[in-house]
């Protein structure tokens, strides 16, 4: 539909105003118009009523001065009269020119509802399309009654009165037309700023957003807000618009280093003959370059997704307390299934048996690769949903160089916990947060969980995932959600993460209508703590 | 030639240094972050680095512009990973020689180095000829009087920089910083003994440039046929 523009809709508006009020003005001075000419054309009746009653005092001279009296120059046209005494039928004066018709009509007029004696009656009367006013006196003189009826033409009154009206008509349309004129100017001219606005806000493109397209405008005080209200719009589509090409420059490099080095690798290796053990460190090392592709496509495609919708595909009961069992028993038998990465397994072999450890044994795939975490085999996750693939593999054992210990993930405080939600997106937020902690913390280390419940009406569970690492710094804190930050850049490739682990846990935690927060302090560590309502 | 390598994917960093070493000769030196490779870059006569642009501590191009600031011209490869217009602008403008996307082509980059190395030493020709030694740096070939001697790396390394340097005194200080890396192990005497089996195997041929030792001041290559 197309809506009326607006100069027309406000030229209506004021049309419609105007022409009520000068309806009203016009009808208001036609009336006073009209009475002030009845008031004239009465007086010269009354008038000429007691012009008639005097010259009746000399009846020699009577007939000539009453024909005198009633022929009203001014009026150019002399009035009727008769003039008789109740009772009788027979006139004592009456204009008699103009015959039998003329004398029969002012005869009827007679049939109106008479005056009281000494009382004059004014009434409207017609013939041939002629208007007339009439006045009938009857004035009592010696107990005899004397009746005068004058009738005067008001034609001209009403001709004057006509042309007075015609007037006013034009007078009041011009006016209206003058009116909507000028409120379609007004319109117009009130409206430029936003035309301005609008030929400024077309030459805009998502390549250079930004609210200093429209700061010169300077609109007028009205339209400061609509203004404003769009440079701020432009400036949240700028920032979301340059965090998407963060975002998108971010991944690509993060896709291209490990890329670099599997291709640098293998063209070093063909580059000359070499021994067999040298091609097989290539090998593995272009492996584990895969995998960290691999990883990083996951995330992506998990963050992309969380992006798409904004609620968990399925939300149902869960038992909290079994998948951080599972998480942390799976992450433990992980270490433990991969000696290979330990310059020294027997740290960690012993500890197996802890009763305080969760340490469930997990079968983990090896799928015939003698070197679990050099290889970075797939862990059989694939198919079992989003980010299940990196099940048993703590980004930790990936880690190179020489460590003798792996930290042991230990669950404390884990009271019955059921809580709604997404099953894999809450395993992967979990698994997350125990393999930066993993990664993060020292070797010898251990990785706490804990599960506290709200308390009274407090429904919410938070789970707090802990590790001894050291501090991370307060200015970075902030900021460690964010997609691909990394408060120690010197260590992406060291820990094998992918930095968008922690992006993910908030995607996942928003999605759950929870909360997230970390803390960190160099003397307890870094605790990541997740608030998820309870059952 | 001395070659720095400032980059923090320490894998990458080792295999070009592998392949530098191995194919063009190059002495090469890693950093895996931006403070310690500044420090490396401004203390040593390196002929060429390689820079890394996004790197822990001190960001790639906030080292070119300090390296620029303070004089150094030595010629500078940038490698990264972000490839948009504007990046590589902007690192040209502080002062790059030449500029790598990842992933690259380790054959290409091998010979983007030998060409910038070359250019440092104003000759952009990958032969060089002193008389009648004329060394390929590109085919890492030499040959003399229409013969081709097959040198080991280091006797080549040696007499590619003397050829660079032809005409010039070398000093023997100069010749360790530019043909070692920091673990090479350095003898006393090992320039002497590569110098010797050099001039054996130039005069086994015959016309070639002679390398003379200059007492006190190091050595030079020089054409003595004419």
């Amino acid at each position: 539909m197309n809506p009326v523009p607006l100069k027309w809709r406000i030229s209506l508006l004021v049309a419609l105003v105007l022409v009520a009020a000068t309806a009203a003005v016009c009808g208001v001075a036609y009336h006073e118009v009209a009475g002030s000419m009845r008031g004239n054309l009465e007086s010269t009746l009354r008038a000429m009523v007691s012009g008639v009653l005097a010259a009746m005092e000399d009846p020699s001279e009577a007939q000539e001065e009453i024909r005198n009296i009633t022929g009203n120059a001014a009026l150019k046209r002399a009035g009727r009269y008769r003039v008789w005494m109740d009772g009788s039928d027979k006139d004592l004066y009456a204009s008699s020119s103009r015959g039998d018709a003329d004398r029969a009509w002012m005869w009827d007029l007679q049939a109106v509802s008479p005056p009281q004696p000494g009382q004059t009656v004014f009434f409207d009367a017609g013939r041939d399309g002629r208007e007339y006013r009439v006045a009938w006196s009857r004035q009592e003189d010696d107990g005899e009654v004397v009746n005068v009826l004058v009738a005067l033409s008001s034609a001209r009154a009403r001709h004057d009165l006509r042309e007075f009206l015609n007037l006013l008509l034009v007078i009041a349309s011009g006016v209206t037309a003058g009116a909507v004129a000028l409120g379609v100017m007004i319109v117009l001219w009130s409206l430029r700023p936003v035309a301005r606005t609008a030929q400024r806000l077309r030459t805009i493109t998502h390549h250079d957003l930004g609210r200093a397209h429209l700061e010169d405008l300077h609109p007028p005080a009205e339209l400061r807000p609509f203004v404003d209200a769009l440079g701020n719009m432009l400036a949240r589509l700028d920032a979301a618009m340059r965090r998407q090409t963060e975002f998108t420059g971010d991944a690509s490099h993060e896709l291209r280093t490990p890329l670099a080095s599997a291709k640098s690798t293998l063209q070093a290796a063909v580059s000359r003959p070499r021994q067999a053990e040298q091609y097989r460190q290539a090998i593995e090392e272009t492996l584990g370059d895969l995998d960290r592709m691999d990883r990083l496509i996951r995330q992506l495609l998990a963050l992309a997704r969380m992006d798409e919708s904004d609620s968990p595909w399925q939300h149902r009961q869960l038992r909290l307390d079994e998948l951080l069992a599972d998480l942390a028993a799976a992450a433990n038998a992980a270490a433990d299934a991969n000696p290979a990465s330990l310059s020294s397994g027997l740290g960690s072999a012993t500890s197996g048996s802890d009763a305080s450890i969760c340490a469930k044994p997990l079968p983990l795939d090896g799928g015939g690769w003698p070197e679990g975490p050099a290889l970075g085999a797939p862990n059989g996750g694939e198919g079992e949903g989003l980010g299940l693939g990196d099940a048993g593999k703590p980004a930790s054992s990936r880690r190179d160089g020489p460590g003798g210990e792996r930290p042991r993930v230990v669950c404390r405080d884990m009271p019955a916990t059921t809580v709604r939600g997404d099953a894999d997106e809450l395993a992967q937020l979990f698994r997350n947060l125990i393999d930066n902690a993993l990664a993060h913390g020292p070797r010898d280390g251990t990785v706490t969980i804990s599960i506290v419940h709200g308390a009274g009406a407090d429904s919410t569970v938070a789970v707090a995932v802990h590790d001894e690492g050291g501090l991370i710094p307060h200015e970075a804190l902030g900021r460690l959600f964010d997609r691909f930050y990394r408060a120690d850049p010197s260590r992406a490739s060291a820990t094998g993460g992918t930095g968008l682990g922690l992006a993910i846990v908030r995607e996942i935690v928003r999605r759950h209508s929870g909360q997230v927060e970390i803390t960190s302090t160099p003397a307890t560590g870094t605790t990541v703590t997740v608030r998820l309502a309870g059952e | 030639m001395r070659v720095l390598i400032i980059e923090d994917e320490h894998r990458l960093a080792r295999n070009i240094a592998t392949v530098l070493g191995e194919q063009a000769s190059f002495a090469v030196d890693i950093s895996a972050d931006g403070e310690d490779g500044l420090h490396m870059a401004m203390t040593n006569p390196y002929d060429l680095i390689i820079l890394d642009l996004m790197l822990p501590k001190i960001g790639g191009r906030e080292i070119l512009r300090r390296l620029r600031q303070a004089g150094k011209s030595v010629a500078v490869l940038v490698l990264t990973a972000r490839d948009a217009g504007g990046d590589i602008v902007a690192g040209l403008d502080a002062g790059a020689d030449d500029y790598v996307t990842k992933p690259f082509d380790m054959g290409e980059l091998v010979a983007r180095c030998k060409s910038l190395v070359r250019r440092a030493y104003d000759r952009p020709s990958p032969e060089i000829r002193v008389g009648g030694l004329v060394v390929n740096t590109a085919a890492r070939r030499v040959m003399c009087g229409g013969k081709v001697i097959t040198l080991p790396a280091m006797e080549y390394r040696l007499l590619e920089y003397l050829a660079l340097r032809g005409g010039q005194v070398v000093s023997k200080e100069e010749i360790l910083e530019r043909l070692y890396d920091f673990e090479s192990e350095r003898f006393s005497n090992v320039v002497e003994v590569y110098i010797f089996s050099l001039r054996r195997k130039l005069s086994a041929r015959g016309g070639g440039p002679v390398i003379h030792t200059m007492r006190g001041q190091g050595y030079m290559l020089e054409d003595v046929s004419r």
